[in-house]
């Protein structure tokens, strides 16, 4: 690796995998100039990292307070709420199975919905309509009009 | 007014309760204050809460500001706790609530944030007669702070969990919900962005500050 391509990576020196880092280690011992740039690096990370260090002004927390009071009956009975719905349902939080059969379980479940609904969406019900107003479907009589008036049957016709 | 007092709870008391500092306790802590205890409630206030300004200051660069968001986060814990997993991390939580109540505050915001920075400016001209050290550290605050501003939410979240407050890319995926790898993706973009906006405008600020950031 050159200097230029071990430049590219100093500002992730510290969040590099093994292998990557030996490499740059390896360079490091070669070239005083990217070790100095390494370490000039760090130093400029490590005078961010001070400058902007959270130091407690003086009294900072004196007029810090939880208004908790005006929270606790809503918080208190979602509290319960939560702790009865948890301990009710906790055994489905344990990750018996994993995650491997719950898909299997979805897919077996959707090809069984789908070939239940098949028969149901694409079946052609054989309607035939006799001349003499009557209807029959599957070897039934379902109706018969006569004179405007319907008249349903469940008579078996053969 | 004291505030241990001010919140029904002794110095001695605070101090027996959160010395130890060990995972169980905490635990004991976090599932008294879902039953309810207030007093509970307020001892992990009194843990956390420096962390959680600290990080919200970052985010924000005002103090106050900082405070402010802290309310909201110790607030919005109070109201969720009972659905927290006491088996989790609750500072990892925490963070996740102060960056989430940042973002939106940045958002609330952005037309302030231009004027805030501005009035900094002017405080760094009277600090000039200052020591030298809060000098130069009051100018490498601005300069940074003003950088971070091209950074988006993502960004500058990621920047400062990992580089202002020392976290681990994988605790920093956690507080994120982002995989490790987006995380370094974001971090990579957010260096690399602000090293941009530093040697652009802010060198000339920064010359004679030690910061070589730009390479």
């Amino acid at each position: 690796m050159d200097c230029k391509n071990v430049r590219k990576f100093i500002c992730d020196y510290m969040d590099l995998n093994p292998e990557r880092k030996s490499t740059l280690e390896k360079h490091f011992e070669l070239c005083p100039h990217c070790k100095k740039q390494l370490i000039s690096h760090q130093k400029s990370c490590e005078s961010i990292k001070k400058a902007l260090e959270f130091e407690v002004p003086q009294n900072y927390w004196n007029d810090f307070s939880l208004n908790l009071a005006s929270q606790k009956p809503y918080s208190f009975l979602s509290r319960l709420w939560a702790n009865q719905i948890s301990e009710t349902i906790g055994f489905l939080k344990i990750p018996l199975l994993g995650p491997v059969p719950a898909y299997v379980f979805s897919v077996l479940l959707l090809v069984f919905l789908a070939l239940g609904l098949f028969p149901t969406l694409f079946s052609e019900k054989k309607m035939e309509r006799w001349p003499n107003n009557l209807v029959i479907a599957e070897n039934q009589l379902i109706s018969a009009v006569d004179d405007g008036r319907v008249t349903i049957y469940m008579v078996e016709t053969k | 007014m004291n505030k241990d007092t001010r919140n029904g709870l002794s110095e001695k008391e605070n101090k027996s309760a959160l010395t130890g500092g060990e995972d169980e306790k905490i635990t004991e802590i976090i599932k008294s204050a879902q039953k309810g205890d207030e007093k509970a409630f307020k001892l992990l206030v009194e843990k956390y809460k420096a962390q959680v300004a600290g990080i919200a200051y970052k985010m924000v660069g005002s103090y106050e500001d900082a405070k402010d968001i802290s309310q909201i986060v110790f607030v919005k814990t109070y109201q969720n706790l009972g659905s927290f997993d006491t088996t989790k991390k609750l500072s990892t939580w925490l963070y996740r609530i102060t960056i989430n109540a940042s973002i939106d505050f940045i958002r609330k915001h952005k037309k302030h944030r231009h004027e805030a920075l501005e009035s900094i400016a002017g405080e760094l001209r009277e600090k000039k007669r200052d020591v030298e050290g809060t000098y130069k550290r009051s100018l490498i605050q601005w300069a940074i702070k003003k950088a971070m501003e091209v950074l988006n939410p993502k960004q500058r979240s990621v920047f400062v969990l990992r580089d202002l407050e020392g976290l681990d890319i994988k605790e920093v995926a956690q507080i994120t919900g982002m995989p490790q790898a987006t995380v370094r993706w974001y971090l990579h973009r957010a260096r690399s962005r602000l090293r941009e906006e530093l040697i652009r405008h802010y060198s000339g600020v920064l010359e004679g500050t030690g910061i070589k950031y730009g390479l």
